[in-house]
């Protein structure tokens, strides 16, 4: 597992490697793209030439070092490889991770320069695992998932009350499979409970009631409360 | 009911049958973009904002991101919605928030809760039991909307973002545009047009941290009698005035040069900030520049000056290696006489405190959210702004009196005598320490007091009278027969090798010379004074004159009439300057014979008008 930082203001790396005391330049995942390197990438991506970002499998940059060109071309190469992708930058109020086509964090320089990019660093390491949503919200980043995945079952049991009540829904907008739930793996483990076993004993494509979903609520609303 | 559902296609209530697609704003945040501009820009133009306007009652997703549950960006919007002014009445609708959480959690787990528990908040989960029940109430009435904007902005806070978190970079935003909400519109002005443009490109005006702190500044009625500023310096004019802020792209440049021009001065800004450098490349480029402006034929004199100039500054333990002070050094160090205005967003005392040690006399505390929330204080803290700046150009003539000092000593004047006496007048005027640096280091001390003044002044005659005393520069005899009266007279040209002899001595109390003294009263005299030389003619050849009618004694006064105007062509105006300035020093700054009126003072100008006079005559 290799992250990309591509950083042309060190000065504000190193900062950092001074206020957590974890060094970025020895982490085994990262490479920091800066200085001569970083002139080479530039000019390669004015090419569009992007195999030199080949090895990483998460791209971080800083937004401003990058020209709207540049930007573009970054996007779409981490659109078509489904590489996770961070810019950073000052200029920004409150971050954003959008996770549609691929997972792409806008995020402010001094969130990220934070104890969370240890954590993110660290989990790469352990479980080659790239979640953006660690440099978003820290040890949090559970909770947050767990709300969503909330929310996903609240609508869908709406709907399904909705329905008896004659309002007109489609069944495709229901959820009846596990896999219409999209529930993270990070979280899942978490979820299996006696009166929710049976929702994760089969595969992806088993169907789920609405009392399961009822039950799937109950057991993330006892989490959430932990959580918090 | 006119209502509107804001979503980011995350709940069950977007069905045509709950929520028409005219009832809908689905909020998505554009890829790359920041979220309060995104806000900002569907509240304050185009459809989203139409469908607001024409709403009476919001319900709004607690999660408008798909994936992202804690951003929370409908408690966001929310708060948005408040407080973005262009919105009118609309500011007070009342809000249905759309979630599982309770307010409890909510407050907890969001960072900025207060507005949840504000009027007009209301929150429903995701049921339409709920929503019905919601709806209901709002039929009869039960639903209210906020009433008192004053109370919901004091009962909120907004954090600052975490790009702002800082107090330096949002003072030194809210400063300039608090002051610019001030101003007179001047639209003819191409520095004012440049400013508005610039203020209105600022983004931070678009984040809630911004809106919040301006509602709570604006709660004080502008009243343009009473605050309207002014956007005028007094007594600047011609003035070229440097400028080192690294804010200086974010509307301060347009700021300076648009109160420069109305006060016909001139801005010179460092425009060399580049994010990239570090620290040392900073001051190093810092310091080419300031060398560069302070050695022009017309040098800059006073700098505006902030504090904290790189990102590592805010890190800084050690007050004396931040960029600004070593700056301030820097300057001070090439001439102590240059002015310097620190203008900075700090509100730590003891950071001021600390400049007055560098040689820093003027201050001025960009105005910041915390320390000003009223027109009054804006105001206030505007003027005092151009009053700092007007007090460091009016002292900025050290700068040029260290100059000229400089000079002066750069001539070497009687470095080849051998004479015992010049040697003991050089070390003693021009040497470390010596009688021009006490008097360049007392006006430093304190131009304005005039104690101080009178001692710079009779500093500056006791090196006048043992120069003329030099017997390399001339020579007085006394007529022994007739008590103090002169009995001979010359100097010696310039270059030392001719006497230039313009009294004799002659027979029957008589003198022939080349001026005579006129009697007379200065205008600053006392009526009831006796009358002194005021002013003296001079002869186009030598005259017999009595010596009681001429006046000619050996006094300090004729010795120094003599050797300026004979020796060292000192222009007649000037050495009449002089007469009156040497009757000062005698009746007011050595000894207080009554003789001057009481409001009559002498200035630092004066003090200067005799450097200057040494410059000619040194050289």
């Amino acid at each position: 597992m290799k992250i990309a930082i591509i950083e042309d203001r060190i000065g504000r790396l190193e900062q950092f490697t001074k206020s957590t005391n974890f060094d970025l330049k020895k982490s085994k995942p990262v490479s920091i793209i800066t200085g001569l390197e970083f002139d080479t990438l530039i000019n390669s991506l004015r090419s569009n030439d992007t195999s030199m970002l080949d090895p990483y499998e998460c791209i971080v940059s800083h937004r401003s070092a990058l020209s709207n060109e540049a930007r573009d071309i970054l996007k779409d190469y981490c659109r078509k490889n489904k590489k996770p992708l961070v810019f950073f930058s000052g200029g920004i109020t409150s971050s954003v991770l959008k996770d549609e086509e691929f997972p792409f964090l806008h995020i402010n320089s001094k969130e990220f320069y934070s104890e969370n990019l240890k954590l993110f660093i660290e989990v790469c390491e352990e479980h080659s695992i790239v979640n953006l949503l660690l440099l978003q919200f820290g040890k949090k980043w559970k909770l947050s998932l767990l709300l969503n995945l909330r929310n996903i079952i609240a609508v869908a049991m709406n709907k399904e009350i909705m329905k008896m009540n004659n309002i007109e829904i489609e069944d495709i907008e229901l959820i009846k499979r596990v896999r219409d739930l999209q529930i993270n793996s990070a979280i899942k483990a978490d979820l299996i409970h006696e009166k929710t076993k049976n929702i994760f004993s089969g595969d992806d494509y088993g169907s789920v009631s609405f009392e399961q979903l009822k039950s799937l609520k109950t057991i993330i609303d006892n989490l959430v409360s932990e959580l918090v | 009911m006119k209502k509107l559902l804001i979503h980011n296609n995350n709940t069950s209530f977007n069905k045509t049958d709950i929520f028409k697609i005219s009832e809908q704003f689905v909020f998505d945040v554009d890829f790359d973009k920041d979220v309060d501009l995104y806000i900002h820009e569907q509240l304050t133009r185009g459809p989203n904002s139409e469908k607001i306007l024409a709403s009476d009652i919001l319900f709004i997703k607690v999660s408008l991101s798909k994936n992202n549950y804690l951003e929370y960006l409908g408690l966001r919007l929310a708060y948005h919605i408040r407080l973005t002014k262009s919105l009118g009445e609309k500011v007070n609708i009342p809000i249905v928030l759309i979630g599982e959480e309770s307010f409890q959690f909510l407050g907890l787990t969001y960072p900025d809760p207060s507005i949840l528990f504000t009027k007009g908040i209301y929150l429903i989960s995701e049921s339409i039991e709920e929503f019905q029940k919601m709806v209901k109430l709002y039929e009869e009435g039960k639903i209210k909307s906020l009433d008192d904007m004053n109370t919901f902005v004091n009962s909120i806070l907004v954090n600052p973002p975490s790009n702002y978190n800082s107090h330096h970079s949002i003072a030194n935003e809210w400063s300039l545009v608090r002051y610019n909400s001030m101003f007179e519109k001047d639209e003819k002005n191409e520095y004012y047009d440049r400013l508005q443009k610039k203020i209105s490109d600022l983004d931070y005006l678009k984040t809630l941290h911004f809106k919040y702190l301006d509602a709570k500044a604006t709660r004080q009625n502008f009243n343009p009698k009473k605050h309207t500023i002014k956007p005028t310096i007094k007594e600047i004019e011609g003035k070229k005035i440097g400028i080192i802020d690294d804010e200086i792209s974010k509307g301060w440049f347009e700021f300076y040069a648009y109160i420069f021009d109305k006060s016909n001065a001139n801005a010179i800004v460092y425009d060399g900030f580049k994010k990239d450098d570090t620290k040392e490349e900073l001051i190093a480029n810092l310091k080419i520049w300031i060398l560069e402006i302070i050695n022009l034929n017309e040098p800059v004199d006073v700098f505006i000056i902030d504090l904290r100039l790189h990102d590592d500054d805010f890190a800084e333990q050690n007050f004396e290696n931040i960029t600004g002070i070593q700056i301030i050094r820097f300057i001070k160090n090439q001439n102590p006489g240059i002015q310097i205005v620190v203008s900075s967003a700090s509100n730590k005392v003891w950071n001021y405190q600390q400049c007055l040690d560098f040689g820093v006399k003027y201050f001025s505390i960009k105005e910041s959210p915390e320390t000003f929330n009223n027109r009054s204080q804006t105001l206030s803290s505007f003027n005092h702004l151009c009053v700092q700046i007007s007090n460091a150009v009016r002292d900025s003539y050290l700068a040029n009196i260290y100059r000229k000092i400089k000079e002066i000593k750069s001539f070497n004047i009687f470095i080849n005598n051998s004479n015992e006496k010049d040697k003991q007048f050089v070390n003693q005027t021009f040497g470390k320490n010596g009688l021009l640096d006490q008097i360049f280091n007392l006006l430093l001390l304190n131009n304005s007091n005039q104690a101080v003044l009178d001692q710079c002044l009779l500093i500056a005659f006791q090196i006048l009278e043992n120069y003329c005393e030099l017997s390399s520069i001339g020579n007085f005899e006394k007529n022994k027969a007739a008590g103090n009266s002169l009995a001979s007279c010359y100097v010696w040209s310039r270059d030392g090798k001719n006497k230039k002899i313009f009294f004799i001595n002659q027979q029957k109390q008589k003198i022939s010379t080349l001026f005579q003294l006129k009697l007379g009263r200065f205008p600053f005299q006392q009526q009831d004074s006796n009358e002194t030389p005021i002013d003296f003619n001079v002869f186009e050849a030598m005259k017999l004159e009595s010596i009681y009618k001429s006046g000619l004694d050996i006094t300090a006064l004729v010795k120094i009439i003599a050797v300026l105007y004979f020796r060292d062509n000192v222009p007649k105006k000037d050495v009449e300057k002089i007469m009156a300035l040497r009757y000062y020093r005698s009746n007011v700054a050595a000894h207080l014979t009554g003789n001057v009126k009481p409001d009559f003072k002498i200035n630092a100008k004066d003090i200067m008008f005799i450097v200057k006079v040494f410059t000619q005559i040194f050289k």
